[in-house]
């Protein structure tokens, strides 16, 4: 143990009782060792004598606490007031894409309108009988006096007259089968056997309108007709799309429809609506990243975004439709912090001012520290675009898209250049670019300003 | 850990705990500002006084004490939660070290630089200058260590942590820069104790 370590243990009140011991005896035994001791001890009298009177500035000690705590009173002001905006933006996100979402799929609905949708045909025999009608009838039990009355007259769309050999569409087709079932000619008797009694049964007179058209299904073998029946629900009228599928590629089937010329444009397809082609709703993934921003002052940045959209084709190779999405912004921007014993108006962007009045001139100088601020922001937004095909090769097109929208900072708009694959049927690869141009503030300060960004874009979309 | 300690407490320096310094660091990290006060009022004078030893001068010492706080104001996020005294020491003096180095003149080392101008230096008032006279011809390694342990009462394990070395160098500076202080005060000591 070298001679002062005892001694500096017990400057530093570590000394144990026996180490005490030891210590005095040492001091006894050296003089020089115990006129060290006394220097020591002399020296902490004076310094903490020297910390007890030391002359501290208070009114700038006071001022620079003040402004720092003003200072985060006003953060905490900021920070409140934007997490109510956010909270007040968050419950709009949820609301408007939702309203957005509501009124497009409405839209689609209403172009689509099931009852024509559903077995629709594309040759504009919009006055066949729907299946609705029939649907109303097996429900509600009525009785064969009602229909009776009801279809003494020929029912538009049916058979429009006595010499027009269009057969009609399935439900009118399930009809006619029952008023064979429930007529009283010979041909009825063929098939009454395979119906069921208990069935809807509208009493037809067949023989006074349309016993021509009845004579259409007389060529046709009975287990067609069992299949066309099984198709058919008999008490509430369910069509069994496979089963009606079947039969329409049934060659026999077929054979009797094209009978006329207009049998042939009758399509089968549930889905097909006059206004949306079969490969229309297009769901479309996009994961962007960053090439080049313009706006944002910061250094290493990655931005990544993300789009999902919705879409319908309107006409052909153009479509409308719905986006939404998010871009994450991450980087580390310098920033600097000023004191200044001068007031110094507004602050400007990366830059936070605090303010010392201090009108006794001891510190004019000032003082910048320089920091680094963290950034990592998202922002989402939600918006419509138009989209467009203007290169088309083989499996290959070229489409621009431009999009509106807002986010939770503001306006954002974007152009996108999209090429696209046709993998296999429905799944389409793209790939592109995407520029977007959006209001937006990624600073402590939160001023807001005209951003703009240029990424890579890659991802996924079906069509159904 | 005792929560909100820090508001309950009557200010008095006696009764603050490590935990409870802490305590108020994390809600100061996390936007406090009843928790800046607090620690502002308990550490406010301490760093003043580690800003003046450290440069020798007042208004220098003004300049990196107001630049030390923005620095824990700006980086509060940054608190472990660990100790609070070591790191706004630590802070304290790397803003010193960087206002040595913005400002040095000369082309001495930096445990060799001697801060400033002051005009009390040759003017031997009484033993509390003398002694704060040759605290700054000690070499700043030797200094610093001696401010944090005797002016500023920190532990050993405080001081490493602030100048970033091990314990055992920490109390190794300690050490000389007492030995090395009581050597330049001598005479004075001598003097003091032959008066008395």
């Amino acid at each position: 143990m070298k001679r002062h370590d005892l001694l500096f243990r017990y400057l530093d009140g570590e000394i144990t009782r026996d180490e005490d011991k030891i210590l005095r005896e040492l001091i006894k035994e050296d003089p020089e060792l115990g006129e060290d001791f006394e220097s020591f001890l002399e020296i902490d009298y004076h310094i903490n004598k020297s910390n007890e009177e030391f002359n501290y500035p208070q009114d700038f000690i006071n001022q620079v606490g003040n402004q720092i705590s003003n200072q985060i009173a006003v953060d905490n002001q900021v920070r409140q007031l934007r997490s109510e905006l956010r909270r007040k933006y968050a419950t709009r996100f949820v609301l408007v894409p939702a309203m957005f979402a509501t009124l497009f799929f409405a839209f689609l609905i209403s172009i689509q309108n099931p009852e024509i949708d559903f077995l629709a045909i594309s040759s504009n025999n919009s006055d066949y009988s729907k299946i609705s009608d029939y649907s109303k009838i097996a429900n509600n039990n009525l009785n064969i006096e009602k229909e009776k009355i009801s279809l003494k007259k020929p029912r538009k769309g049916v058979f429009q007259n006595k010499n027009d050999l269009t057969p009609p569409s399935l439900p009118s087709l399930s009809k006619s089968l029952e008023i064979i079932n429930n007529s009283q000619s010979d041909n009825s008797e063929i098939y009454s056997d395979n119906l069921n009694s208990s069935d809807v049964t509208i009493e037809y007179d067949a023989e006074q309108d349309y016993h021509s058209s009845v004579d259409v299904y007389q060529k046709v073998d009975k287990p067609q007709f069992t299949q066309l029946e099984d198709a058919i629900n008999p008490t509430n009228f369910k069509l069994n799309k496979s089963q009606l599928n079947n039969i329409s590629n049934n060659n026999l089937f077929n054979e009797q429809f094209t009978v006329n010329p207009k049998l042939q444009n009758i399509n089968l397809n549930p889905f097909q609506s006059s206004f949306i082609s079969q490969s229309n709703i297009q769901i479309n993934s996009l994961v962007g990243t960053d090439i080049y921003q313009v706006g944002v002052s910061s250094t290493n940045q990655i931005i990544n975004s993300f789009t999902q959209s919705f879409a319908a084709e309107i006409t052909s190779g153009s479509s409308l439709g719905l986006e939404a999405g998010y871009i994450q912004f991450k980087s580390n921007a310098k920033k600097i912090t000023e004191i200044s014993s001068k007031p110094v108006k507004n602050g400007f962007n990366g830059l936070t001012i605090l303010e010392l009045d201090n009108n006794s001139g001891d510190n004019p100088m000032l003082i910048r520290v320089e920091g680094i601020q963290s950034i990592n922001h998202k922002m989402f937004w939600v918006g419509v675009f138009y989209e467009r095909n203007f290169l088309e090769l083989n499996d290959f097109n070229v489409s621009s898209r431009v999009s509106f929208g807002i986010s939770d900072n503001g306006v954002i708009s974007s152009l996108k250049l999209i090429g696209k694959y046709n993998l296999t049927k429905g799944i389409i690869l793209t790939f592109g670019s995407d520029a977007k141009i959006f209001e937006g503030s990624f600073n402590e300060n939160q001023i807001n300003r005209i951003n703009s960004t240029f990424s890579l874009i890659y991802g996924i979309k079906f069509a159904f | 850990m005792i929560k909100s300690g820090y508001k309950r407490l009557r200010f008095d320096e006696k009764n603050i705990t490590k935990e409870i310094l802490n305590e108020a660091g994390l809600e100061f990290a996390n936007g406090s500002q009843e928790a800046f006060n607090f620690l502002y009022k308990v550490f406010s004078k301490k760093v003043y006084r580690f800003c003046v030893r450290m440069l020798d001068n007042h208004d220098a010492a003004k300049d990196a004490f107001q630049e030390t706080f923005i620095r824990i104001y700006e980086f509060r996020k940054m608190f472990s939660g660990k100790n609070f005294e070591s790191w706004l020491f630590t802070i304290a003096r790397n803003t010193c070290i960087n206002y040595i180095r913005r400002h040095k003149t000369n082309t001495k080392s930096l445990d060799e630089v001697e801060i400033g101008f002051n005009p009390r230096r040759h003017l031997g008032i009484g033993i509390k200058e003398q002694i704060e006279e040759k605290l700054n011809q000690l070499p700043i390694a030797l200094k610093e260590a001696f401010v944090l342990r005797d002016m500023e009462d920190l532990t050993y394990e405080q001081i490493a942590e602030v100048l970033e070395i091990d314990i055992s160098l920490a109390k190794v500076r300690v050490h000389r820069a007492r030995l090395k202080l009581k050597e330049l005060l001598k005479p004075l000591l001598k003097e003091i104790n032959e008066a008395t």
